[in-house]
């Protein structure tokens, strides 16, 4: 039984083949005006390359903020649902909280043992802590975030980046330029940043052991550091972080819970 | 401010008034009694306010604390007033702070429109409940300067704070006396509070369905909006007409019901609502100035002056549910209580940002209703729609959790 997850996000399209528990094919795509009509693209070209056709797949089920874009699907689902439910299955059944970090949201969701919701905190119309903030700073250090993991490793003093607000973020990353700063103690402040913006959206939500990290910042190891140290806690990434929705979308396909 | 701009804004209004009118006339659950509601809140800034007039002297109320049946027995067409537009929030600026509560900002906005029932007003009582209502007369004080000021304790659990709101009661009704030119009179006192408990009877009514899941938050927020301004006999034979109507349709309980917490739903600001009822929840509950609390019973032993007058004082003050006081205990027992007695599992807070008492209570409240087994979640909004993905997204995750 193949389904297929198409995680609609403000900044990128990730899509999912899914049988059983496999990750049969993924890929991601730039979210551009025409949302809808990459979705078909990226479908064609996973039954092409896997040589199936749409009557091998059983549903598709579609999540994130353009969910409601692409009209060609079995299933709508919101995110954090999807999130709780891919990682819970991509964990084995151990994960009791992630952290998402989306375009342009932030996500902190508790899992029950059985893989429903059980609490979650998301930041509001607010950049500040998201991949858009990323985005903002690479713009700005002329370094594809790509680069920020090693980077952020090379700093042997990191400066401080007082501002939550992306848009003062961005003046004050300016003026560290124009300071002088190394552009990857920047780098490390602006992940040491985020880390302490994160841990505020969590609030009183106490956190459960076995911490996932998610979403398209999930491979930078450098943020990955001070989220550890500003939890306190260890927090594991999964090997395809950025395709966990996605994934969680095509097994709710299953209708039920594993 | 130049001619020019009030018109604009004034023709934003129309286009935010009218925008939501058709929303509501073009949803499924439309039904012809829901009509007067919205002959009532539509265009509340000019052609109402003017009927108003002809008809009694309008008193401006704010907030709940002032009895409404005080107002009436003088003579007076108590108006509460309130907004919940965009457009004329726009006109505080300049007046308040940017990061101020919406709700006052858009209260501050309706004095700088001439056609405003706020201009209208004979006068407007303000008790002092948020640190941004005290301080409104002197923010508006440039355009209207008719206010009357009703010191409101902070501590309800306290027998001196109680006399004092007894005190200013008593004081407001001198005041009315000097106002109107007319003696206070327990007949008609006594007429008005039995005007207001026939409304309030088919309230009771009304919130008896709500419980059943048989109407919904939009709706039930529009009619209890539109009390804010009606006249209560009119309103409360428009209310029997809405009971007639839904009491035809059979139900079968409800699925997904939450009870809907914090700060006012003012029209025509109704995004929050609609978003509950987009994620699949329905309002079974609330505890909002603007809705359910907007109107509620008294009980006196007698009818003497003092008895009546320290019924209505204890019900503005002893049973208020608002979160300026600093103990709250009544607030949050009533939340736990209602959500028992009708098999509601999950609370969402709205909290507006900039809305300070509401925001300092939604940590405890959350932390307190979670200890009890109940889901929380507080959504922080303003006005704006640019939010509304980002909230359905939380309210549908929401929904999951409240199994």
């Amino acid at each position: 039984m193949i389904t297929a997850g198409i995680d609609i996000g403000s900044a990128a399209i990730k899509i999912v083949f899914v049988e059983n528990k496999n990750i049969l094919w993924n890929k991601t795509a730039a979210t551009v005006p025409n949302a809808g009509g990459v979705c078909q693209k990226l479908l064609d070209q996973g039954m092409e390359i896997l040589s199936i056709d749409r009557s091998d797949i059983s549903g598709i089920a579609a999540t994130g903020y353009g969910r409601k874009l692409f009209p060609g699907t079995e299933k709508i689902v919101d995110e954090i649902s999807a999130n709780a439910f891919g990682a819970y299955l991509l964990s084995n059944g151990k994960a009791r909280s992630i952290i998402n970090i989306g375009g342009q949201d932030v996500k902190i969701i508790k899992i029950t043992p059985e893989g429903k919701i059980d609490d979650f905190k998301m930041n509001d119309k607010c950049a500040a802590g998201t991949g858009r903030f990323f985005e903002m700073a690479g713009r700005i250090l002329d370094t594809h975030v790509d680069e920020f993991s090693h980077l952020s490793k090379q700093s042997q003093s990191p400066v401080t980046i007082n501002s939550t607000c992306a848009v003062f973020a961005e003046s004050e990353i300016v003026s560290l330029l124009a300071r002088g700063e190394k552009i990857c103690d920047i780098i490390a402040g602006i992940h040491n940043s985020l880390a302490r913006r994160i841990y505020e959206l969590k609030s009183s939500m106490e956190l459960d052991d076995d911490i996932y990290l998610d979403g398209g910042p999930g491979t930078n190891s450098g943020l990955l550091y001070y989220l550890e140290e500003e939890f306190a806690r260890e927090i594991n990434i999964f090997d395809l972080p950025q395709f966990t929705v996605a994934y969680g979308a095509a097994q709710l396909l299953r209708g039920k819970r594993n | 401010m130049s001619q020019k701009i009030e018109q604009r804004i004034k023709s934003e209004l129309e286009r935010e008034y009218s925008r939501q009118m058709r929303y509501l006339k073009e949803r499924d659950d439309f039904i012809d009694s829901y009509g007067y509601f919205l002959d009532v809140l539509n265009l509340p800034f000019a052609i109402r306010s003017n009927e108003m007039m002809c008809e009694k002297p309008v008193a401006g109320l704010y907030c709940i604390q002032a009895p409404i049946e005080l107002f009436d027995s003088f003579g007076f067409r108590p108006v509460r007033l309130g907004n919940g537009s965009l457009a004329v929030q726009r006109l505080s600026t300049g007046a308040l702070p940017v990061l101020s509560c919406p709700v006052i900002k858009s209260r501050t906005g309706a004095f700088y429109l001439n056609a405003a029932i706020e201009r209208s007003c004979d006068f407007i009582v303000v008790p002092t409940t948020c640190d941004w209502s005290c301080k409104l007369p002197q923010i508006t004080g440039d355009v209207f300067n008719r206010f009357y000021i009703m010191e409101l304790p902070r501590v309800k659990d306290s027998e001196r704070a109680g006399k004092r709101w007894l005190e200013e009661i008593f004081e407001l009704k001198d005041f009315l006396e000097r106002r109107s030119n007319r003696k206070f009179s327990i007949l008609k006192l006594g007429e008005s509070i039995n005007r207001y408990m026939k409304a309030w009877s088919v309230f009771s009514d009304l919130i008896r369905i709500r419980r059943k899941g048989l109407i919904s938050g939009s709706w039930f927020n529009v009619i209890a909006n539109a009390f804010m301004i009606d006249d209560p006999d009119s309103w409360r034979t428009a209310v029997v007409r809405v009971l007639e109507s839904i009491s035809k349709e059979d139900t079968n309980g409800h699925t997904h019901g939450i009870f809907f917490a914090g700060a006012p739903v003012l029209f025509p600001y109704l995004k929050i609502t609609g978003l509950i009822e987009e994620a699949g929840m329905k309002i079974i509950a609330d505890e909002l100035c603007s809705s359910e609390r907007i109107l509620e019973s008294v009980v006196y032993d007698e009818k003497t002056e003092y008895s009546m007058l320290k019924a209505l004082a204890e019900r503005s003050f002893l049973a208020c549910k608002c979160p300026v006081y600093s103990d709250n205990e009544r607030r949050f027992n009533n939340m736990v209580n209602t959500m028992n007695a009708n098999n509601i599992k999950g609370v969402i807070y709205h909290s507006l940002k900039g809305c300070h008492p509401y925001e300092a209570d939604s940590f405890y409240f959350e932390k307190r209703l979670k200890e009890k087994g109940f889901r929380f979640l507080k959504i922080e909004t303003d006005f704006s729609t640019e939010d509304k993905l980002n909230i359905l997204t939380r309210l549908e995750a929401f929904r999951e959790t409240l199994y």
